[in-house]
């Protein structure tokens, strides 16, 4: 069996489509618990299908959107609206939604059938047809053997498994996950992220995840929307977010970065050029922003798009006049067998962290501690940020 | 070795004086005198003319059918108030009542039972019932007082409960009222049999408050023992004593046999999980 990507790359992007309808319409929703605004503001439309992964940090407002969602908390303003129906006033047990818990929340005295069986039974559907259909759900998750166990005989991976299986056997048309990872190690996460997103895609089920991982994130999700502070920071793919972040926090937040504060000193349709003391050098960036000349941005430059050279850099033409091109010291390497950091300080002080691939094997390293070394990037490597 | 040694005689002498008058009750409920203080030699004449007293047999039962019927309406009243405590979230005044549960438990007895008292004779007065005082209102003043350590019981377990659990129910379409009898409380069964337990022991052994709302031809066991004491104690106390200790200890000893038994093997089935991956 060939392998075959998570993502198929001719998978839909509803969100492009305007005659696509929001399965999932969130409209101004704003959560106050006394003086503190969990979420403020949010607007959002998830389609039919994504597997939508709310992200942020802890107190980022986004467990208490999904919550709302579920039901478990009113909406002090806003409305939510799930497949048109507005959901204010439906209780928890009449929404068309079910949720996966951070501490999956079985039901301790039940074995793993009548956990899952459970939802099945409130709504009368027939014995025969709980049975078949919990037992169909349980194989889905490899857990077909399990089912006459109670809760704590099983492992942590094999109870992630169980509440999941609960959650989808009365195919909601919409899942909600809090944290459907973060109890489990490493290793074992990310098997299971592959697993999710094939049950997703198996099922076409529409998710939304919550989760802090920022990883987790950008593997699993067809879209992201990174919250601070009860805000969408932005909403987009994970490509969109890592490589086109819109403000600071964005670019901070999702993997690291090297952040140089310049002011603009030429603004042209096709590119910018940012003269920066941080960096030691000019910035050359290839595409246009509408910020006028002397307005103060940041830059920000992902590690693993900065090159290391011991000579200064050949190719003058993309770094004509010195620009994107700077020098510094190594400080620090950090060797992780796939990849090495390397913490390079500037001149000017600033010290830049760059990532390069460990393409050839070796046992000693070209570039070493306290080498003089150039760092240099494409005039595309660069986002310019406002925010 | 030395410390270990004082350390070991602390211990006895500490066991020695919470032991030491129980044994000596069981030691003269086998006394041939009649003097409860004088050695007269082995006998279990005691035992067999307690099964003859239907008074002392009569106030026993009465003082195991109150302590039921109070321990099972304060298990319920209970449940409800550490509920209401534990999960409606923060309502006016809720720490006023968080206080007010817990003060029947500091409030001295003889006040307990002597409101108790006048607020039976007041509604007598008012409505005609309770007729006259008996089980019914000795049981109702036990509950009173034993629903406070109930709820306390209930509530602290109720608030290490994870409440996701509630809410996975609900989610899965359960309505409010059935998540609370399908969910809630079979998980929190064990609270509510050492609440029911707890309330059951203190009615047994109460007898101030009983003393006040009790009437003719209701007196409970330890109402007895009490009155007897004033003429000089029958050494059927003492195997009437001896009875319910073993009785007692039976319980308590199957129930903690039970309950190791059950944590043993949720020890293995844990660990067993773990291996299996």
């Amino acid at each position: 069996m060939a392998v075959q990507p998570i993502r198929k790359p001719t998978r839909l992007e509803p969100w492009q489509d305007p005659g696509q309808k929001p399965y999932v319409r969130i409209e101004k929703v704003t959560k106050t618990f006394g003086d503190f605004v969990a979420v403020d503001e949010v607007s959002l439309s998830i389609y039919r299908g994504e597997f939508f992964a709310l992200l942020g940090g802890s107190g980022s407002g986004k467990t208490t959107l999904l919550r709302m969602l579920a039901g478990f908390e009113t909406p002090t303003e806003g409305k939510i609206f799930i497949d048109g129906v507005d959901m204010a006033g439906i209780p928890p047990y009449e929404r068309p939604v079910n949720m996966m818990f951070q501490s999956y929340a079985l039901f301790p005295h039940m074995s793993v059938e009548q956990n899952v069986a459970f939802g099945l039974k409130q709504d009368g559907v027939a014995k025969a047809e709980i049975k078949e259909r919990v037992g169909a759900i349980l194989d889905l998750v490899q857990l077909g053997q399990f089912g006459k166990r109670k809760p704590h005989q099983l492992s942590g991976g094999q109870r992630q498994r169980v509440a999941l299986a609960r959650s989808l056997v009365k195919r909601p048309k919409l899942l909600l996950l809090d944290e459907p990872l973060g109890a489990l190690d490493k290793r074992l996460r990310e098997r299971t992220q592959f697993e999710l997103v094939n049950i997703q895609e198996k099922l076409g089920v529409t998710f939304i995840v919550v989760t802090h991982d920022q990883e987790e994130a950008m593997t699993m999700s067809s879209r992201i929307a990174v919250m601070n502070h009860g805000v969408i920071a932005q909403t987009g793919t994970p490509t969109e977010i890592y490589e086109y972040p819109q403000s600071r926090f964005v670019a901070e937040f999702i993997g690291s970065v090297n952040m140089f504060e310049g002011r603009v000193v030429e603004d042209q349709a096709d590119h910018v050029l940012i003269r920066s003391e941080d960096a030691g050098c000019d910035l050359y960036i290839n595409h246009a922003v509408a910020v006028p000349a002397g307005a103060t941005v940041g830059v920000a430059v992902r590690p693993e798009k900065i090159a290391l050279s011991k000579e200064p850099p050949a190719n003058a033409a993309t770094n004509a006049d010195g620009r994107n091109v700077t020098s510094g010291i190594v400080r620090e390497i950090a060797y992780l067998g796939d990849v090495s950091i390397y913490l390079v300080e500037l001149k000017t002080g600033k010290t830049v962290r760059v990532t390069a691939p460990n393409v050839v094997r070796r046992t000693e390293m070209p570039i070493t501690w306290d080498d003089e070394v150039y760092l240099s990037w494409r005039p595309f490597a660069g986002v310019v940020l406002t925010q | 070795m030395k410390q270990m040694g004082k350390l070991a005689w602390a211990l006895w002498f500490g066991y020695a004086f919470l032991y030491v008058p129980i044994a000596l009750l069981i030691f003269y409920s086998f006394n041939e005198s009649r003097l409860v203080t004088v050695w007269g030699g082995f006998s279990t004449k005691w035992y067999a003319e307690l099964l003859q007293n239907d008074q002392l047999l009569g106030a026993a039962w009465l003082s195991l059918k109150v302590a039921a019927m109070s321990a099972t309406a304060s298990v319920v009243l209970g449940t409800v108030a550490g509920l209401a405590l534990a999960r409606f979230g923060r309502f006016r005044g809720r720490t006023l009542f968080g206080g007010m549960i817990t003060a029947p438990l500091v409030m001295p007895e003889v006040i307990t039972g002597l409101s108790l008292l006048l607020l039976f004779v007041a509604l007598e007065q008012a409505i005609g019932w309770p007729d006259g005082r008996g089980m019914t209102t000795i049981t109702i003043a036990h509950t009173t007082f034993t629903m406070a350590y109930v709820a306390v019981i209930i509530q602290s377990r109720l608030v290490s409960l994870d409440e996701s659990l509630e809410e996975a129910a609900m989610d899965l379409g359960a309505r409010p009222a059935k998540v609370f009898f399908v969910i809630t409380l079979p998980i929190i069964a064990p609270a509510i049999v050492s609440g029911w337990l707890l309330a059951f022991t203190l009615s047994l052994d109460d007898v101030v408050v009983a003393s006040f709302v009790s009437g003719p031809g209701s007196t409970t066991l330890p109402m007895v023992i009490f009155s007897s004491v004033k003429f000089g104690i029958s050494p059927q106390i003492n195997a009437l004593a001896t009875l319910m200790m073993v009785v007692v200890a039976t319980g308590i000893f199957i129930a903690s046999l039970v309950m190791a038994r059950q944590e043993r093997q949720k020890t293995r089935d844990e660990q067993m999980a773990v291996q299996g991956g």
